[in-house]
This record gives structure tokens, sequence and C-alpha cells, in this order.
């Protein structure tokens, strides 16, 4: 009960007039930085850094956690609407989300991506405030074996956003896998792969290949086609989700609720996962698993909610343990350390005002994020209508401005259009590119945290097994894969009987 | 003929007029924004000890002083960048140990941290300590030591990676003590530290600010540091120097540089603003909130200094056998 004490008490620091603008202007920008394709939060938060000097810690944790969750809401727009992700978290959004647009469902996408990403972040906030401290200790358990079987498992996962031949999604997987390896080696230090490029020390950067395999293909793709749009004919059914569309999202909704939030605990990466790991889940539970790709609700609401939550569990282990859980995090620890405070299990417990102020302004934020973007559904549907030799050159024109805004370099850019080619080829021989991209983030993570739990065990592979955490993920994942076999068995075991 | 005379001379002098002027530019330096190229990304900590004086800076040279971040490659490509542009003192670089470790581990390093740079001063520095689970068995560096000396290759410790300055700080340690452990690098301090405190790996060497607030709360423990005095937010862990090992001394340490053939004038202008902006009341406040030391060097002495810490951290990459060839 003393934490509902301590809630009331951050509801009065979030409602706070000058607190509620900066959460205001906050989830504004976030959103717009969502929005715009491949300029990411972390840039927003960088560039906005220096100014939350002048402001209270609060306030300033208030704005900054603001733009991130307001990007993650934002980041689905140009997902669902030109198939570009607005940063590698909306990657999987592109997947079903487009194809709705292109039925002329844009309207419901959005709706449904804008009222999962809702009650996510609500649900997600609500869990943060109670289960914080517990939570964040359990996230310490995670150590490199841990590390690898979930890993193990993120892999086996990549199946099932596969929506064509597995062949083929294997084979990009492995491409995925090729490509992670250029870099600098975590354990030895030496360059692989990087031909001397000093830009590719620090590996394949993901916006580039992210925003080059979307957006620049699909614009090659589409400039291919001889496509006439008819003005009057852009059959925007509705730009609400209906009742059915609600049905169908409601499991999707909470099942990646939960699912994103517990991974973006786990330091390293959780929030895009969850996306991935979500659109899965939701294939592997569905009743007519053929519909994903094509434009199913679910592979919408699933993945948006996922990405969501995950921003809210990101938050724990910062604000209890003082541990960054990806690149946003960092940031904000840098705003709290510029500050004076000392990020730490100590913050919670001499400042709680900064705690439970952050936390509850989340509350507030979302449902400021969903009044801000429900009315702009219908603007962002009118994107669609803007005739294709205008929209191509500004997608064009935003995915390079997005590539160089982070990184600077002219190489990356080089990068993008590279991987926008390769894109393009990708679709016209219909080979996908979301198990590249998973197994692209993923297979670095996967190497590096099998050779420290090797080094740190003396190379005994059987601490996978020994480690309970570590040996549930990975007999999850040998579960996930039978299950794939069973159809297969069976189909056998009837030829098999009925050659008798 | 004779206004011919005239103009071709007037025409003549202008142009000498302009060219001496031109030339003459260190006098009016500085004339726009100067650069400051921190080469890691915002929000950092190299990132925030810098953006803690840049508006005195600013204020002291009388231009705008605008952080530029360059991240990546742990520090090359920020390096590269300010090593190939005009020695006009309008970019200036963030020089920090980080960048002699990487030089004396990699031969095919884009640039020379002696010959393609001039330093202009020493800013601040930072203690690195050794760190152990808050519930670690090791209560002292002594029972540390005592465990690897009768388990050698057990201990596992970890770093932020090959090169890091946590890496050197480790192989110190090893060369100083003579002990033999595992060393286990990881994607930066941030995971190293997670790893530390989850109970994965026995311990880290870390800077101070990176783990404070974790060591007041109990779940981090500094057992040693590598400076040469105690530290004030931790008065009760000793120094290398007091337990017998006074080789085991290196600091963190930041520091301002331009490209090499800056001219000594805008070297001196640079200098003298920077220290000004250094020495100001509220920056040393600034610098102490954030754990930092200030250790202002002026040219003349930094100099010498940069050349003596390659040669220092040169001979430790050598014995150790750390390389990324």
């Amino acid at each position: 009960m003393e934490t509902l004490g301590s809630i009331l008490n951050g509801f009065s620091i979030a409602l706070h007039p000058v607190n509620l603008v900066f959460c205001f202007v906050g989830v504004f920008v976030g959103t717009l930085i969502g929005v715009l394709p491949g300029i990411g939060p972390l840039g927003a938060i960088a560039l906005l850094l220096p100014s939350t000097f002048y402001i209270s810690p609060t306030s300033a944790l208030i704005m900054l956690a603001g733009i991130y969750y307001g990007a993650m809401y934002g980041g689905s727009t140009t997902s669902i609407l030109v198939n570009i992700p607005g940063e590698a978290a909306s990657v999987v959004t592109c997947i079903d989300g487009y194809q709705m647009a292109k039925q002329g469902r844009a309207g419901p996408a959005l709706g449904i991506a804008a009222f999962g990403s809702f009650i996510a972040g609500t649900i997600s906030v609500i869990l943060l405030s109670f289960l914080a401290p517990p939570l964040a200790r359990l996230a310490l358990r995670f150590g490199p074996p841990e590390y690898f079987s979930l890993m193990v498992l993120g892999l086996t996962v990549l199946i099932y956003l596969a929506n064509g031949p597995i062949v083929k999604a294997l084979m990009m997987a492995a491409l995925g896998l090729v490509l992670g390896i250029v870099g600098t080696d975590l354990i030895t230090g030496r360059a692989r792969f990087t031909f001397g490029i000093i830009e590719l020390n620090d590996g394949i950067g993901i916006i580039p290949v992210v925003m080059g395999l979307f957006g620049v293909s699909e614009v090659l793709f589409n400039v291919e086609k001889i496509m006439k749009r008819q003005v009057t004919k852009t059959t925007i059914s509705g730009l609400l989700p209906n009742l059915r569309d609600w049905k169908d999202s409601a499991g999707p909704i909470f099942r990646g609720t939960f699912l994103g939030f517990f991974l973006g605990i786990l330091p390293g990466g959780g929030a895009v996962i969850s996306s991935f790991a979500s659109y899965a889940v939701e294939k592997k539970v569905s009743k007519h698993p053929e519909k994903f790709g094509t434009g199913a609700i679910e592979g919408v609401a699933g993945p948006e909610s996922a990405n969501n939550s995950a921003t809210g569990g990101s938050f724990i282990p910062l604000l209890t343990l003082g541990i960054p859980t990806n690149g946003v995090m960092a940031l904000m620890l840098g705003a709290l350390v510029l500050h004076g405070l000392q990020p730490g299990p100590l913050l919670m417990r001499e400042h709680p005002e900064v705690f439970w102020g952050t936390v509850t302004s989340m509350y507030v934020g979302n449902v400021m994020l969903l009044v801000l973007n429900l009315p702009l559904i219908g603007l962002w549907v009118q994107v669609l209508k803007i005739p294709y030799p205008i929209l191509f050159p500004l997608i064009l024109l935003f995915c390079l401005i997005g590539v160089f805004s982070v990184s600077n370099s002219v190489i990356e850019i080089w990068f993008m259009i590279l991987f926008g080619i390769c894109g393009y080829l990708m679709k016209k021989f219909e080979y996908e590119m979301a198990p590249l991209v998973l197994a692209l983030i993923l297979g670095p993570m996967f190497e590096n945290a099998l050779r420290q739990s090797l080094i740190i065990f003396d190379g005994n592979p059987l601490v996978f097994l020994t480690r309970p955490i570590s040996a549930g993920f990975l007999i999850a994942s040998c579960l996930l894969l039978l299950t794939t076999l069973l159809p297969w068995m069976k189909g056998k075991r009837k030829l098999l009987s009925e050659g008798d | 003929m004779k206004i011919y005379t005239i103009l071709k001379s007037l025409f003549l002098t202008t142009t000498f007029f302009f060219l001496v002027v031109n030339g003459v530019s260190a006098i009016d330096f500085p004339t726009k924004p100067i650069n400051l190229v921190v080469c890691f990304a915002a929000g950092g900590s190299t990132d925030i000890i810098v953006r803690a004086i840049t508006d005195r800076m600013s204020e002291k040279m009388g231009v705008p002083v605008v952080l530029v971040n360059k991240p990546g490659s742990g520090g090359l490509i920020g390096g590269e960048f300010v090593a190939k542009s005009k020695p006009d003192g309008y970019n200036v670089l963030v020089l920090s140990l980080a960048h002699i470790c990487r030089q004396v581990i990699d031969p095919k390093m884009p640039f020379d941290v002696v010959k393609d740079f001039e330093p202009i001063c020493l800013y601040v520095g930072q203690p690195i300590f050794i760190i152990v689970n808050g519930d670690s068995k090791f209560k002292t560096i002594e029972d540390l030591i005592d465990f690897a000396k009768k388990n050698p290759g057990k201990l596992s410790l970890g770093s932020a990676g090959i090169g890091a300055t946590s890496h050197f700080s480790l192989e110190l340690m090893k060369a100083a003590t003579k002990i033999n452990f595992k060393h286990v690098p990881f994607a930066g301090e941030g995971p190293a530290i997670t790893a530390v405190m989850g109970g994965h790996i026995d311990g880290m060497a870390a800077g101070l600010g990176a783990f404070l607030g974790k060591a007041l709360s109990g779940d981090l423990k500094a057992l040693v540091t590598f400076d040469d005095q105690r530290v004030p937010e931790l008065k009760d862990v000793p120094t290398f120097k007091e337990k017998g090992y006074p080789e085991a001394y290196m600091y963190s340490w930041f520091s301002f540089a331009a490209p090499a053939g800056t001219p000594k004038e805008i070297i001196e202008k640079l200098d003298n603003g920077f220290r000004a902006a250094i020495k100001d009341p509220a920056s040393e406040a600034a610098i102490k909130k954030l754990y930092f030391r200030e250790l202002y060097m002026g040219h003349g002495e930094f100099k010498p200094f940069v050349k003596s810490e390659l040669e220092k951290f040169d001979k430790i990459a050598k014995s150790a056998g750390i390389t990324v060839k």
C-alpha cells in the first residue's frame, strides 16, 4: 500500500503544469521522430539532452521518456503507410500493416496500432509501478549463458516469421548471420570483413540495412510497375478498427504486452526482439496462420503492443539498478548523471520523486499520445493519396536524411542504396526480409554470448543446460522446432499407414 | 600612362594587403564557432564531462564552442576526422587515453596520436578501480590476489572490450601482481558492470563514475584503485601503491588536441581560453559533481606527457601481447 502512496505522490508531480508541458513536448517530438523514417529516438534525445541541463532532473526524464515511447507510437505510421519502418522495432509492422494499407485498410491498421500501443503502454507502466525492483533482480540473473539460450530461442522463432517457403527464409537468415560477422570481433578485437573501411569496424549498421531493404527497395519495386492511382477509388474503408478487428486484436494485444514487457527488461535489444517474437507468437497461436503476410490485423496489433510495452520494461533496470538496457536508456542515464544523480539502487530510495514522477508521467504520456494520434489518422491516410511521382522521391529523401542524420557518413548511404537494390531483387524473387533483419541483429549477440560463456566456464558446453533459465530457453527452442515437425511427421505416418 | 601606373600599384597593394591579412589570420582567431569533436556517443561519460564546460568555453573563447559527436570504432572515426581537418584551430579533438590504448594495439590506425596532433591541454582524469560483486567472497584485494595465485586461470575479470582502458588496467594489474586470470571482454562498460552485479563474472576494472552509485548501495564493492591516492568518495578503498604494487598506476584522462601543423599562436589562444574555462569555479564544481578530477596541464607540459603515456602503454601492450593485427 506504500506503493499506492508513492504513486499518488508521483501523480502530483507528473500533473504539475510544468511537467505536463514537458511531457507533451516529449511525446509530440517523439511522435514526429517516430514517423520520420531513419531518425530514431536516440538521435532526438541526444540532441535535446544538453538543453535539459537547465531543468530539474524529473522534468528532464519526463520529457526524454516521452520522446522514447512517443517514437514507438509514431514508428508504426510509416511502416503501415509506405512500408518503411520508423525504426528497427517497427520492421515487423511493415509486413502486415502495409498489406492492410494496400487493401484500403490503413485507417484500421493505424487505429489498432495506436490503441494497442496505448493499452500496452498503460499496462506496462502499471506493471512497472508494482513490480520494478523484483523484476530488476530477475533481469540480473541473465548472464552470458542465458543470453545465448535466449538468442537460440530467438533464432528458432525465425521460422515463424516466414510467410513463404521455409528454405528461402532460412537462406535469408543465413545471409543475415553472415552479414552480422562483419565488424570488430568482440573477443579478439580483430576486424572481420571490414576491408579496411573504418565505418565497418562497428559492423553493418542496422539502420541503413532496414532503410534500404524496406524503404528504398519498395520505391524501386513500385517504380517498376506502372500504377494508375485513381484518386476517387482509394477505398479507405473506415478510419477506425471495426468490431471484428477488435475481436481479432484483443488476444494479440494482451500477449504482445506481456511478451514485450518481459523482453524489454533484459539489457540488450529487448524492444526490437519483442516485436519479432510477438509476430511469431501470434502466427503460432492463430487459427489462420496463412493470413499472415496478407494483411492480418493480428500481425500489427501484437508487435505494436509488444514494442510499446518493451519501452516501459526497459526503464526498470535503469531506474532500479542504474543499468541501461539499450542506447536510449544509456542517454537517460547520462541525463541523470548530468544532474548529479547517481543512478543505482539508491536512486529509488533517495530520490523517489524522480522515479515516481517519471513512472506516473508515463501514464499521462500514453493518454496524450492516444489523443494526439487518433485524429491524425485521417490526416496520415491522405498521404496515401499523394501521387507516386511525388511520394516516392519524398520517401527516398527521408530515407537519405534518416541514415545520414544518424551516422554523418556517406558510406552508410551507399550501404543503404546497396541494400535497397538487394531488397528489390529479393522482392522480385520473393525472398523475405524479416528473417534477414532478425538474424543480422541476433547473430552477433548469439556469438558473443556463446564465446563469453565458454571463456567464463572454461569451455564447458554443459553450462547452458545446468543453469535453469538457460536450460528453459533451450528446451523451449527444441519444443518449438519439434512442433513445426509434427505436421510433417503426421503426414509421414499417414503415408506409412496407407502404404501397408 | 600615369593613371595606369597608379591603378597597377593600387591593385598590387590591395592584393598584397589581402594576401598578408589572410596569412595573419591567427591574430583574429577565433572568428567562427569551434567544433569540439567527442569520439563517443552522446550521454556517455566522455560526452558528459565535456558538455559540463562547453558553455564556459564558449564564454572564454568569445565564439560558440559546439560539441559534435562522432562515435564509432572506439574513437577512430572522430580522431581521423580531426587529424585530417585543416589546422586552423576550428576543429578540436577530445583526445583521451582510449586513443593511446587503441594506437598501441593497432598498427593500421588511420592516424598517429603524436604525429598527427598538436596537444592543447589536459583536462580531467578519472580514477580506475577493481570492483567485485557486493556479496563477493573477496573482501579485500589481497583475497583476490591470493585466490588468483592459488588458482591460476580460475578468476574471470571483465572489461569494456579489447583495447579499452579497462582492459589495459587489468593487464597492468596482471603485470604488477603476477597473477593469472581469464579476461572476459564485453561490449562496453555497461554490460560488464551488469555481469558483475549479476555475479556472472568475478570482477572488472571500471572508472569511478560508472559504478559509484552501485558501490554506495552495496551492490558492488571497490577493492582497490589504480590511482596514487585514495579517493574522497571511497576513502576506505586502498591504492595499489599502498598494497606494494606502485607500478599499477594509471588513470583515465581526457584532453584537447588540434591537428598537427596548427600555428603556435592559435594553440596558445586555445590553451589560454580552455584553461580559463576549466579553472572557472562553476566548471570545477561541475567536474567534482561528475566524480572526475581536474588535472589541467598546459601545452608545454602536456605534449611530452602524451608521448610518455604512449610509451608506457606500448610497453604494456607488447608484454601482454594485446594486438588487433
